[in-house]
């Protein structure tokens, strides 16, 4: 038996097969000769195994999705990467003593200039798809290419860290568990977790090749991961989940409203950023959608979605929650959650303090327009509400507004119906934000403390780097001031203020929250029952602590 | 050897979703299938995507397909009937 330990971020015990991806198929970089032909083949073949499979599953998804006639494309570039035509001088190039990377890309251009020679504008545009899929092998091979987690039976989950891009794609039902080599209680994939309830550790360190295949069993609140457990271990975790049941959260889950003894009304509501995240919310008893991440719409397209596709998302996103209240939070984009079809030409030496969130949409109007375009038509269908993340200071708040009042004069014009009074608010995760939130409570509908970011900000600390992880884990102390103050601003000017960040499920954070004057907590669907338990022993006054 | 002969009719001439149904349905053959233009004198082998590919085969253009082998009857046949359905 071999023991890893790392940190527990999301609770929970599994058992299962592992499956380690990494990053990067060991190759010679871009160096043209001098790597050994034999494992150079090899991670060709691989690279072509990897693309393959997951060409398959695109095509697939799109076959469900869009019909057979555009699924067909990736069947066609399936073949070309299995066509002798491909295969055949790539692999004589590696057999010369050529890198796999240099070999493919020396095909590609050649191929490439078959196609651009011809007359034919049609055949000249397949040129592009050759380059396409010689460039993305190439990218698999040195490691810039993100692998896809796609797996055909359940798996323990093992890799250095995930992108946000291939945290949005965890399926719940093929990944019982997750372990990282990096990253904190913090890091995205931590939060994603928490919030699809896959127990799962980070911070585990250098993970061996030799773990993958083997049988182990994770244990998410300890943060241990036995490989190839003894029968000892297997025992106790088998009588452990007898003894233990979940009588902890169960008799939390029914949907009696809290109040606090000065008679305000508490109310637990969930984050999510897909339908089935709303869903499951729904089931674990969510009283609304406090933070619904938009960016999972932006990320599934290689382009900006329109607004018919964003309308129809939101709108069954509405018809879903019924009577009850939903926030969707406008796209969050840029720093560590990139969209290749947006600013993929941007490069910012410092990301997390550059053009991302409102600003990155303040800079493209068109996609903000187009964005509270469709959710202003999807107001009609329910309890909506809009909030726009990283408002520093006023103006950008002002612009936004001036952006809405366009989209209503249009959809007034255009006859088409909407609610005139949908409110517009806005997240607090700056200090810039907190400070200032007697003014800003003036222009916004309502605050949401973005608690994740607030820390960040505010400790100058990266939430995704394990080594300055003291600084940030917990409440610290700058933080908690600042969400008084804003829950402060908020009281005087009459507007709700709620936390989505991470802080809403802290137990420990919770009844300071309360005490605040917060009185929206939202949280990850699976931290709904244990928020509850926390809201009403802290209510009646037997809190832990 | 058995021959087919065939004039394309699709305006985009054998653009890359035909060619990926002609190579799958020739793939299914031992015989060896060749697709030749007689007028330019051009030809491939019917297994071969990126080779069909480049026959830069257009609207009005005739081909001829020469399978050669065991199951060469069937395989024409099945060549003649993809190149039908493809409404080439």
């Amino acid at each position: 038996m071999e023991i890893i330990r790392g940190t527990g971020v999301a609770e929970g015990v599994v058992c299962g097969k592992i499956r380690l991806i990494r990053r990067r198929i060991q190759t010679q970089p871009s160096q043209k000769y001098g790597g050994d032909p034999e494992s150079e083949m090899s991670a060709f073949r691989r690279g072509c195994d990897v693309l393959t499979a997951e060409l398959t599953v695109l095509g697939r998804k799109t076959k469900e999705t869009a019909g057979e006639a555009e699924a067909e494309i990736f069947d066609i570039h399936r073949m070309m990467l299995e066509d002798e035509g491909f295969t055949e001088p790539t692999e004589h190039r590696i057999k010369n003593g050529m890198g796999a990377q240099a070999a493919i890309a020396e095909t590609g251009r050649e191929l490439a200039e078959l196609f651009s020679a011809m007359d034919d504008p049609y055949m000249k545009a397949r040129e592009a798809d050759i380059r396409g899929i010689t460039e993305r092998l190439i990218r698999i091979l040195n490691g810039t290419e993100e692998m896809k987690l796609t797996f055909d039976t359940p798996v323990i989950l093992a890799a250095e860290e995930l992108t946000p891009a291939q945290t949005l794609e965890l399926d719940s039902e093929r990944v019982l568990g997750l372990v990282t080599e990096k990253g904190s209680s913090n890091s995205h994939t931590a939060i994603l977790a928490r919030s699809l309830g896959i127990p799962s550790i980070t911070a585990a360190g250098n993970l061996s090749d030799t773990i993958d295949g083997r049988e182990a069993i994770l244990d998410g609140a300890r943060g241990i991961l036995y490989v190839d457990p003894t029968p000892e271990i297997v025992e106790e975790y088998r009588n452990a989940e007898y003894a233990a049941g979940k009588p902890d959260t169960e008799g939390f889950m029914h949907n009696e409203v809290l109040h606090t003894k000065g008679g305000k009304q508490i109310r637990i509501f969930a984050n999510a950023g897909s339908l089935r995240e709303v869903k499951a919310a729904l089931a674990a008893g969510a009283e609304g959608i406090g933070l619904f991440r938009s960016e999972f719409l932006f990320m599934q397209y290689d382009r900006c979605p329109t607004e018919e596709e964003q309308f129809q998302v939101y709108r069954d996103l509405l018809q879903t929650m019924g009577e009850r209240e939903v926030t969707i939070r406008t796209l969050d984009a840029g720093a560590d959650k990139q969209i290749p079809w947006l600013n993929r030409d941007m490069c910012e030496s410092n990301p997390a303090l550059g053009l991302r969130a409102v600003r990155l949409c303040l800079a493209n109007p068109r996609l903000l327009y187009t964005q509270l375009r469709a959710l202003y038509r999807a107001s009609a269908y329910g309890n909506l509400r809009v909030m726009i993340p990283l408002i520093t200071i006023r103006e950008e708040l002002e612009q936004v507004q001036r952006i809405a009042e366009n989209v209503r004069t249009g959809l007034k014009n255009d006859g088409i119906s909407y609610k005139e009074a949908m409110p517009i608010g806005m997240m607090v995760e700056t200090p810039s934000a907190a400070l200032l939130a007697d003014k800003l409570a003036k222009k916004a509908a309502f605050f949401s403390l973005g608690t994740n970011d607030l820390t960040q900000y505010t400790m100058a600390a990266d939430r995704e780097n394990a080594s300055v992880s003291y600084l940030t884990e917990c409440m610290p102390e700058a933080v908690a001031e600042l969400i008084r103050i804003t829950a402060e601003a908020a009281a005087k000017a009459g507007i709700s203020v709620s936390v989505c960040g991470e802080l809403a499920s802290d137990k420990n954070a919770i009844p300071f929250l309360l005490d605040a004057g917060i009185t929206t907590l939202s949280v990850s669907p699976g931290q709904i029952a244990g928020t509850r338990k926390t809201v009403i022993r802290h209510l009646s006054g037997t809190g832990e602590s | 050897m058995k021959i087919h002969e065939y004039r394309i009719t699709d305006e985009n001439g054998i653009h890359a979703r035909p060619a990926g149904r002609i190579v799958q349905a020739a793939k299914g053959f031992v015989s060896h299938i060749t697709i030749i233009m007689p007028q330019s004198g051009k030809s491939a082998d019917a297994k071969k995507l990126f080779a069909v590919m480049g026959l830069g085969a257009k609207k009005n253009d005739l081909i001829r397909v020469e399978a050669e082998g065991e199951d060469e009857s069937a395989a024409v046949e099945a060549m003649a009937a993809v190149l039908q359905d493809a409404g080439l």
